[in-house]
């Protein structure tokens, strides 16, 4: 199926670039409107969180080495219950959270990039990448991510480095006014956009070469946490160089923030530049979702080569954003709810399946211990 | 072919020579001359060589002149001649037997001559090359400041003996390869055994021998056999004309191919950072090489993306430009007739067709095509309002930035991408170069060369490799190890500790 090993350092990568994936440009928005001028403090507190579900993550697939979530629902709940189950993991949850990311970086593009284009065009272009990548198969994708993780944490460095004279920490004071119930909220959609949508993940995990005595915990809390981290710093400077009212009101905080840069009369308006940072960190949100959508879908269908789902799905894909949500407006009402959306398949789902192993393995144990206990009577039939 | 299926040759001078005639027909040029060999002229023998190929003044003094003063015994088919010609009387270094036609032939057709006697099926071939060649020469492609200033020629041997003067160690193996059906071809492949990786090695030899072609003409011919990926504008094999490019690719652990007839060696496996160091980055102090490796990273993406930048900035991202420069563009544009893009387009063909030109052009009209190329194409374009002087500043631009990339194979698939580039740009902005640019670097994630990955060490990335990078050099005595990349064992380079002068703590 999947004959490319990565490594325990492209796995970190990749799991930084998928934390920061569309957060970046929308997150400080949404957790300001919760959170206020609290939301860095409630960022600070989701990363700690965050690292506890990301221990989780990698406790789970070390239960069950090498296998896909799909191979680990399909072989505890059975092919028709477990097959339900990853196909609704796949395509309700990963296969939308692909289109999301196209929708959100639709959206994004026609407001303020090239608002004369037809948004189609631009997911067409996105596509013919995001085919191209997950075709060519997982070890390229790391590959990529090396080669654009340099690019994209110096372009947020220059950001953070122009951004902070400018920023003004009166705007932040006095911190935890309104006590520690906004925060909490601030966390819940933190939470679940940072942390939760990595479950995206356990489509490739099982593909990471380890060295002996090395886990998965360790990248992958590296990676999280380094991700998680970019994201504070960012909502720390949306809220202190704009304060907490334009950093909730805007849809795009970040990409306010970039509009800030000015160096002398000559380096100014480089947003779009920085908008590239995030373009590809979109990119391999979604590339990893994708692939992580094929791959299941091939492994769900018994196919030989996931390959050959790649067209079809990027069908799909070409036309699944736009009946998302009607509107930018339906983006962040569905927005309000999609969190929930998250905890039912990054935790829920994991839980449930861990749930059944563990009652599985007891039954087995008491049975097993019961024919020892009580020896077969000879002709008695087994 | 195997020997058994071999023609033999036969006891019979007369018969062997009848033979011979009827293969080569009227070819004028081989020369089959008949004598009797031993000072009383007892045996009847015959040389066969190409005249041209083989050196004359050779045969004549050397084989010619003791075979017919030497005392030949009596009696043909009693003692092997052949062989007592070999240990006793010509004076040429490299001899051989042969014993079939096949081998004969090609005995004389690389410039030997054969030597054939009366009642012995057994003849000789004896190295007596001795064609015209050019001389080791200035290389005429890729030129250093600093570094040796010798370059490879047309011929195998002289080629080999380059690569011996600087790698004086018997762990220098060299394998002859033939390959062509009709031209024979000669080639060579040299590594250093104990730090070649074995399955590159074997690849190296697998591909080799899979080659089943009637001319190879140059070492681009084995290039397109032997690469891996054939849909692609990037090069996976490296050529150089530089010994000294050469032997250090080998004590890396490459691999060398050197085709007979052409200067141009391969070196394999190649990778994408290897074509951005120029050797004289070696020579010349760490600083400044590391400052030479930045600036050519630098052109390279100025050649690829200037027009493309310029395209999208101008036509979708007003806003990125100051207001002076902004209007000072639209003014200097107000009287072009065509969109940037086609603007663009039009100044790139034409730049590329004068470059086209320059090349064929006998070395007399080359001036003239420069100046053509600067006054009509620079000053009168402009004047004529056709393009805007803006556009002739980024064309020239990417035309030197071009030049920089040291070499050539890189710099082909860097202009062809530049194309495209524009393209994306004149449709989506700075989001098509985006996506173009990531394209880009998907595609040479997916390639690799004989086994290894493209963009190693960046791509998996190698922590120690980084020394010898894309844009920074260690200094010499800091590189310990050998590329990583590239071999996994016989790492050690040198030990520490490093010289120092002395007297100093």
């Amino acid at each position: 199926m999947e004959r490319g090993r990565i490594s325990a350092q492209q796995l970190m990568i990749m799991m930084v670039l998928f934390v920061l994936g569309d957060t970046i440009l929308v997150l400080p928005g949404s957790t300001a409107m919760l959170a206020g001028k609290d939301a860095w403090i409630s960022g600070l507190l989701t990363v700690a969180a965050g690292l506890g579900l990301i221990w989780f993550y990698a406790a789970f697939q070390k239960r069950f080495p090498a296998m896909t979530l799909v191979d680990v629902s399909v072989n505890l709940l059975g092919r028709w219950l477990g097959g339900a189950v990853s196909f609704f993991f796949l395509f309700g949850y990963l296969l939308l959270l692909a289109a999301s990311m196209l929708r959100v970086l639709g959206d994004f593009m026609t407001t303020h990039v090239l608002p004369n284009t037809p948004v189609q065009f631009i997911y067409l272009l996105f596509l013919v990448i995001s085919v191209k990548a997950v075709r060519s198969g997982l070890e390229t994708i790391a590959r990529t991510a090396e080669i654009v993780f340099p690019w994209v944490v110096m372009l947020i460095t220059l950001l953070i480095m122009f951004v902070v004279p400018q920023s003004r920490l009166y705007h932040i004071e006095p911190v935890m006014a309104e006590g520690i119930k906004p925060i909490l909220a601030g966390m819940y959609i933190f939470l679940a956009y940072a942390f939760m949508e990595p479950v995206a993940f356990y489509m490739v995990m099982p593909f990471v070469r380890l060295r002996q005595g090395k886990g998965l915990r360790k990248p992958l809390l590296l990676g999280s946490g380094m991700g998680g981290l970019i994201l504070v710093v960012i909502i720390f400077f949306c809220l202190t160089v704009f304060g907490p009212v334009i950093t909730r009101e805007s849809i795009y905080p970040s990409y306010l923030l970039a509009k800030k840069i000015e160096l002398g009369e000559f380096l100014q308006r480089i947003e779009v530049i920085m908008a590239i940072t995030w373009l590809f960190t979109l990119f391999f949100k979604l590339i990893i979702s994708f692939y992580g959508t094929c791959l299941g879908a091939a492994q769900l269908f018994k196919l030989k080569d996931y390959r050959l789902l790649t067209l079809p799905l990027a069908m799909i894909l070409m036309v699944l954003p736009d009946l998302l949500a009607p509107s930018v407006i339906g983006i962040s009402e569905i927005g309000q709810v999609y969190p929930l959306f998250d905890w039912t398949f990054s935790v829920g789902l994991p839980l449930c399946l861990l749930l059944v192993q563990l009652v599985r393995q007891k039954m087995k144990r008491s049975r097993s211990s019961e024919e020892q206990g009580a020896l077969p009577q000879k002709g008695e039939p087994r | 072919m195997t020997t058994q299926q071999r023609a033999p040759l036969d006891h019979s001078l007369h018969r062997n020579l009848t033979v011979i005639r009827k293969a080569i027909g009227t070819s004028g040029d081989i020369i089959i001359r008949e004598f009797q060999a031993g000072r009383s002229g007892e045996v009847p023998a015959a040389i066969i060589y190409a005249d041209g190929l083989a050196d004359a003044n050779a045969i004549q003094s050397m084989v010619l002149r003791p075979l017919m003063l030497a005392d030949m015994p009596l009696g043909i088919g009693q003692i092997p001649l052949a062989s007592r010609a070999k240990e006793h009387i010509v004076y040429i270094g490299d001899v051989e037997e042969i014993t079939d036609l096949e081998s004969l032939y090609k005995a004389f057709l690389t410039g030997n001559s054969v030597l054939l006697f009366e009642g012995d099926q057994t003849a000789l071939s004896l190295d007596t090359k001795g064609w015209k060649e050019r001389s080791v020469d200035e290389p005429s492609t890729q030129n250093v400041i600093r570094g040796p200033k010798e370059a490879f020629t047309e011929t195998l041997k002289t080629n080999i003996g380059l690569l011996r003067r600087r790698i004086k160690s018997t762990t220098m193996q060299v394998e002859y390869k033939t390959v062509g059906r009709l031209t024979q071809t000669d080639l060579a492949i040299v590594y250093m055994d104990g730090i070649v990786a074995d399955e590159v090695l074997n690849e190296v030899r697998h591909r080799l021998s899979l080659i089943d072609i009637d001319a190879i003409f140059e070492s681009g011919n084995i290039e397109e056999f032997i690469q891996e990926e054939q849909l692609t504008y990037f090069p996976t094999v490296f050529n150089t004309e530089r010994p000294d490019v050469v032997a250090a690719g080998l004590v890396e652990g490459r691999v060398a191919i050197i085709v007979d007839g052409t200067p141009f060696v391969l070196l394999v496996p190649a990778l994408f950072i290897q074509f951005l160091q120029s050797p004289d980055d070696y020579y010349q102090r760490a600083d400044i090489g590391s400052i030479l490796r930045t600036l050519r990273l630098v052109a390279l993406f100025i050649a690829m993306l200037a027009p493309a930048a310029f395209i999208a900035i101008t036509s979708f991202h007003q806003e990125m430009l100051p207001s002076s420069l902004l209007i000072s563009i639209a003014a200097s544009r107000s009287g072009v007739p065509f969109p940037v893009f086609v603007e663009a387009l039009i100044m790139e063909i034409t730049f590329e067709l004068l470059r086209e030109a320059g090349l064929r052009m006998p070395k007399a009209i080359g001036q003239a095509i420069s100046i053509v190329g600067a006054l009509v194409l620079g000053e009168a374009a402009v004047q004529a309002g056709l393009v805007s002087p803006g556009m002739v500043i980024i064309v020239s631009l990417t035309a030197i930035t071009t030049f920089v990339i040291p070499y050539s194979s890189l710099a082909v698939p860097i202009r062809l991408l530049r194309f495209s580039l524009m393209g994306l740009a004149a449709m989506f902005g700075l989001y098509g170069i985006f996506v173009g640019l990531t394209y880009v670097i998907l595609h040479l994630n997916t390639l690799r060369s004989f086994g290894v990955p493209y963009l190693k060490p960046y791509a998996p990335f190698i922590m120690a490799d980084q020394k010898d990078g894309v844009w920074f050099r260690a200094p010499i005595w800091k590189m310990l190890k050998r590329p990583l990349s590239l071999v996994n064992r016989n790492q050690t380079r040198q030990r520490p500790p490093v010289p120092k002068p002395s007297g100093k703590e």
